[in-house]
């Protein structure tokens, strides 16, 4: 009577199927969605078809690359997407330094180096660094070009024109 | 033995065949190397700070354009592009400044200038979302960080120590290293790579945004030509036009986007160019 | 007329085999993330433990790095059996405080290169023993002293390149250094009914070695999140020197002086070594940045030594490792791995046999991550039973002999 370790060790199908199904443990890799919505397109083109559209933070399972496309899966779809909208993290939440605690280090020159290592210290940059610095900086605008500031909804509105020359 | 070996090779072939992606060691780093919540948020505060120095020094040299309703116009454009830009952790904001000089700035931490006289040059609005789209890419992949090869495993890490302010080492390094940024900026020039990888990704997102990308070509073109205008510091500081053109030319044509209708938003544009 | 009796055990000579315990190829399990997996270490390598497991590995370290084995506390007992009159135990136990690596690698253009430390051997074995009233072999007391330390120093650098995505290779160059010191004094009060008096031992041996041992290594990646390695090297001696030295002296109720005695001259001869090729092979599979497993197998070739055990034959030791991140700042670490003995089995009837013990380890290890910097504390265990000859010229007498080991280790690392 044949054994059946040995026997089925020699079969090199059982060696192939074994690979094969071991190999999504080898490659899975995930993506994640940065831009509000993303198109997963039928080809790795910017005319293709529109297979389905995602929503920022979704977690894409990374398939293939070819160069700044990615073939993903998402759910049970499977389409292209472009590798601007995606990342292998996901996305952070909004980072803002400007108006948070601007602490004022005075006696700098005074404290020596070990001592100034409280957080407040790591925003350490405000406005009153102009004059401990060489002066050739002016915050005062800098501080103006920041309050510029466009509200979401109106993004939309402003892409409206954009969207209907598209269409046309 | 050798039918052993053989079944071997079948095996990793078969495994290479089905899963190979990449082939680069990431597959090494661990989770604790690839953890960017908390670092993360303390990296780009660093990077926010730094731009902010760098942005601080050079409108010390420079004014912005005093026309309000145009620095908002370039600040829209601008916000819509940020969307297919992949870095939504950061605020954009875009300046206009005075300047006989065609050029734009990209800092770090996303204050991105215009000069004066590039708007001057431009038709329409796809061309100013070029430009626009061109320096976002620069902030996307961090070039001019990398450019003063802040050493660190992330260069957050570095940058974080130099604007702790922790330190009279560290205040006059980062006083050092905001110069050095805008040496790069107004003399040097970025490596010719990332310059390159900024005009193709700049591709990207007009494409991605709706407008037409060959309206930055013509821009390109169009400043190239002109004999009249001042593009000394743009020559400095970036590739030669030709390449550049040539290589976007390439980008469309492997993307046929020639039949293809896209936006160039011209009317808006010139209300407020004037 | 001195009498031997069955008070046999009178080391006179023994100085040569002073060192002459079990010994093994696998000694002890250096670096920071390598020793929470049990040495499993050669197709990892990616950080400055590399340098001491596949010299390749430290090109695929994604910055520079600095790692230390703060402090191992290691400690282990080595039991006898029934030694002294056949009824009471040899214990020798060891405990010491050895920061036994230290790395830092540096990338370098397409190069990276580094420097290690490392304690690749370290033995801190003492015992003290009184044995009282043993009438069945005509002995009032017998103490025993015995203290030995045997420490061997790998210090060098180390230099990797990565050859294209799929394939590093690198070179260590360490210089080995070997510093051992052993010494026994044992004092025999024999009772009246042997005519015998006193017998009086003391025995002292310094061994140093100079020599170079090269690694050469290659890491070759066949695909994503799999990895081979495979790393060769031997010690070559330049320098071996033992010094030793007897005194003995044994007397009788009749006559005045020593009735046998040793000549306690110091003597200091040259020797030559040939330690083996050591080929490490090991597989890691990271099937996410969350885990990773790792296996490798040890082969030492057999070799001689002449200042020790003698003929010494090949071993094969084998080590599995795993690392798993339960978050970004925590990781679980955990290993098994053999140290089998390099000495041949033991054999009743035979004489000048080296003692053979075959150990087992496991190690566990828990690591705490914090930007770029970690710190771990983890408990290595080892385990062996095996034989011991330690009255080398009785060949009717076999000891059994086991081996209990501990040792509690504080790593760090720094990436910068």
């Amino acid at each position: 009577m044949k054994r059946w370790g040995p026997y089925m060790m020699k079969q090199p199908m059982v060696w192939l199927l074994a690979a094969l199904a071991l190999s999504p443990l080898v490659a899975a890799e995930s993506l994640y969605v940065h831009s509000a919505k993303a198109s997963l397109l039928a080809a790795p083109k910017f005319n293709a078809d529109i297979l389905v559209s995602v929503e920022k933070g979704a977690e894409l399972v990374l398939i293939e690359q070819q160069k700044r496309w990615f073939l993903v899966q998402f759910d049970d779809q499977t389409g292209w997407v472009s590798s601007l909208l995606v990342k292998s993290e996901p996305p952070l939440d909004k980072v803002s330094v400007i108006g948070s605690d601007a602490v004022e280090i005075t006696g700098q020159t005074r404290s020596r180096a070990s001592e100034v290592s409280t957080a407040g210290a790591t925003r350490g940059l405000t406005e009153s660094d102009a004059s401990t610095d060489d002066g050739v900086s002016d915050y005062n605008e800098l501080v103006e070009m920041e309050a510029i500031s466009v509200p979401g909804e109106e993004i939309i509105e402003f892409a409206d024109a954009i969207v209907r020359e598209n269409g046309e | 033995m050798r039918a052993l070996g053989n079944r071997v090779l079948l095996v990793l072939a078969a495994l290479g065949l089905a899963g190979c992606v990449s082939m680069d060691q990431d597959f090494r780093a661990r989770l604790s190397e690839l953890d960017k919540s908390a670092d993360a948020q303390g990296d780009v505060e660093a990077e926010v700070l730094f731009g902010r120095k760098v942005a601080a020094r050079l409108l010390g040299g420079y004014d912005g354009v005093s026309d309000q309703e145009l620095q908002y116009y370039v600040n829209q454009v601008g916000a819509y592009l940020v969307q297919f830009a992949g870095r939504d952790e950061i605020d954009f904001h875009f300046l206009i400044i005075q300047s006989a000089e065609i050029n734009a700035y990209a800092l770090p931490g996303g204050y991105i200038f215009v000069t004066s006289a590039a708007v001057a040059a431009m038709r329409n609005e796809a061309e100013l979302a070029g430009v626009l789209a061109h320096e976002i890419a620069h902030v996307r992949e961090k070039h001019i960080v990398k450019a003063l090869d802040i050493r660190g495993v992330s260069t957050g890490a570095a940058l974080g120590q130099l604007t702790s302010g922790g330190n009279d080492a560290f205040r006059v390094a980062l006083t050092q290293a905001s110069q050095a940024a805008l040496a790069i900026l107004t003399d040097d020039g970025l490596q010719q790579e990332d310059e390159f990888d900024a005009d193709e990704l700049a591709f990207y997102i007009l494409v991605q945004s709706g407008y037409d990308s060959q309206a930055y070509l013509n821009f390109l073109a169009r400043i190239d030509q002109d004999q009249q205008l001042s593009t000394q510091e743009v020559s400095r500081t970036h590739p030669d036009m030709s390449t550049r053109l040539s290589r976007l030319q390439g980008l469309r044509e492997a993307n046929g986007l020639d039949n293809l209708q896209y936006a160039v938003v011209e009317d808006r544009f010139l209300t407020f160019k004037r | 007329m001195f009498r031997y009796g069955t008070a046999v055990w009178l080391f006179l000579g023994v100085a040569p085999y002073l060192f002459a315990d079990a010994g093994r190829n696998i000694n002890q399990i250096v670096g920071d993330r390598a020793i929470g997996m049990a040495g499993a270490y050669a197709a990892v390598s990616d950080d400055p433990s590399g340098m001491y497991y596949n010299p390749a590995g430290i090109a695929y370290s994604s910055s520079a790095n600095i790692s230390a084995n703060v402090n191992t506390l290691q400690s282990y007992a080595i039991t006898y059996d029934d030694v002294v009159a056949g009824e009471f135990d040899y214990v020798r136990d060891s405990f010491q405080v050895l920061p036994n690596f230290f790395g830092v690698i540096q990338p370098l253009g397409n190069y990276t290169v580094g420097f290690s430390s490392t304690i690749v051997d370290s033995v801190r074995e003492k015992q003290s023993q009184t044995f009282s009233d043993l009438t069945a072999i005509n002995v009032d007391k017998f103490v025993f002293n015995f203290d030995r330390i045997d420490t061997t120093y790998n210090v060098g650098p180390s230099v990797a390149r990565v050859l294209d995505n799929k394939l590093a290779v690198g070179l260590s160059m360490h210089l080995h250094y070997r510093s051992a010191e052993s010494i026994s004094n044992q004092h025999i009060k024999f009772s009246a009914a042997s005519g015998n008096n006193i017998s009086w031992n003391n025995s002292y041996a310094e061994i140093k070695e100079v020599g170079i041992r090269p690694k050469l290594g290659l890491i070759w990646s066949p695909m994503q999140s799999l990895s081979f390695g495979l790393s060769a090297d031997k010690t070559f001696l330049i320098s071996g020197n033992l010094t030793s030295q007897v005194s003995a002296c044994g007397t009788d109720l009749t006559n005045i002086g020593c009735q046998t005695q040793s000549d306690p001259s110091i003597t200091a001869t040259a020797f030559e070594r040939d330690y083996p090729w050591q080929v490490r092979m090991g597989g890691a599979w990271f099937p996410s940045n969350v885990l990773l497993v790792s296996a490798d197998l040890i082969y030492n070739s057999p070799t001689y030594d002449d200042s020790g055990d003698g003929v010494l034959l090949s071993t094969v030791d084998g080590a599995l490792g795993v690392e798993w991140y339960w978050s970004p700042k925590w990781a679980l670490r955990s290993g098994l791995y053999t140290a089998n003995a390099n000495t041949p089995e033991l054999a009743l009837g035979s004489i000048n046999q080296a003692g053979h013990v075959d150990l087992i380890g496991a190690t566990v290890s828990i690591t705490r991550f914090n930007q770029g910097s970690s710190i771990s504390l983890g408990t290595l265990l080892n385990y062996g039973q095996g034989q011991s000859q330690l009255f080398p010229t009785v060949a009717s007498l076999l000891q059994t002999t086991t081996i209990v080991g501990g040792t509690v280790f504080f790593t760090t690392s720094y990436r910068y």
